[in-house]
């Protein structure tokens, strides 16, 4: 009785926790545009190259989010990822004030997938079913 | 966030001390915040880069499964799957893993746009900035060799008593 009110309790925690970020979000705090306004400039973090314009500006896009961005070392490639720490242009692009090159990340991505593959590989060998739960070994 | 790799090398490594089981939850706890809240983001921007209308944010809410209240939560809910005479320990060293994987998290550098450690209670964030973000790629292929190393010593030990216990016996 306790462990099933402890899990509706965890359960309603976790649908309250998320609904207020999501409520938080949407009020635009974590926005680039309103973080530059709040702090100076934002930072546009962990984006990837997706194209260079014909103007010297560069395409940057993370998810579902854009941002056209002027002033990227022309030596940078589409592909790669980047930070950029930018101010807002007054045609809603971006200014980049310094870039931060993330040459590892193609390699974090793959130890990601083994770190999952291994996960799994500890799970399937450290557990079995026993009564209709999940046991581990040992 | 650091590297799963990393992440599960930091919880093996102290977890050759402790019993099996107990080494596994506190692995699979310091796996699950990065499992729970980046791999479905991960996985949807892959589709999104194919053209695969998403639409945006709708994996934003699981963000909640990377700060303390949501681990622990979440641990409550997911031992519930563990049989009932281990899941209180299941329980206890998965939040274990879950705030070992935020302690090497908040090591890192992300200028100043680190975790939301307090949240709902706080939007402050957290880092401690000591290592970039991708300092941990370079040792993770060191830490998994010592990691397996250990747990190749503990097991040939075991394996070493349960042989002498049975010569013992006979």
């Amino acid at each position: 009785m306790t462990e099933r009110v402890g899990v509706l309790v965890s359960a309603l925690v976790l649908v309250i926790t998320a609904s207020l970020w999501t409520l938080w979000l949407s009020t635009g705090a974590l926005d680039p545009v309103q973080v530059a306004e709040r702090e100076g400039e934002a930072l546009l973090s962990l984006y990837r190259v997706s194209a260079w314009q014909d103007d010297g500006r560069v395409r940057l896009d993370k998810g579902n989010r854009t941002a056209i961005v002027a002033g990227i070392d022309p030596a940078i490639l589409v592909g790669e990822d980047i930070s950029v720490a930018a101010v807002p242009t007054t045609d809603g692009a971006w200014r980049a004030t310094w870039v931060e090159l993330h040459p590892g990340r193609p390699a974090k991505r793959w130890l990601g997938l083994i770190g999952l593959v291994a996960a799994a590989g500890l799970l399937m060998f450290g557990a079995r079913l026993r009564d209709g739960r999940v046991w581990f070994r040992g | 966030m650091a590297d799963l790799v990393t992440h599960l090398c930091t919880a093996l490594l102290p977890g050759v001390l402790l019993t099996a089981p107990r080494a596994t939850w506190l692995a699979l706890g310091a796996v699950a915040p990065d499992f729970a809240a980046r791999v479905p983001g991960l996985a949807l921007d892959i589709l999104r880069r194919l053209s695969v209308p998403i639409p945006g944010n709708i994996e934003s809410p699981l963000a909640v499964f990377h700060m303390p209240i949501g681990i622990v939560c979440g641990a409550v809910i997911v031992a519930q799957v563990v049989h009932p005479k281990q899941r209180r320990q299941a329980l206890l060293w998965l939040v274990a893993g879950g705030i070992l994987h935020l302690a090497v998290d908040i090591l890192q550098d992300h200028h100043g746009h680190g975790y939301f450690l307090l949240f709902p209670f706080s939007t402050h964030r957290y880092e401690l900035g000591w290592i970039g973000s991708e300092a941990t790629v370079a040792w993770a292929p060191f830490l998994a060799l010592v990691t397996a190393a250990v747990w190749g010593v503990r097991w040939a030990w075991r394996r070493q008593i349960a042989r002498s216990g049975r010569a013992i016996r006979k």
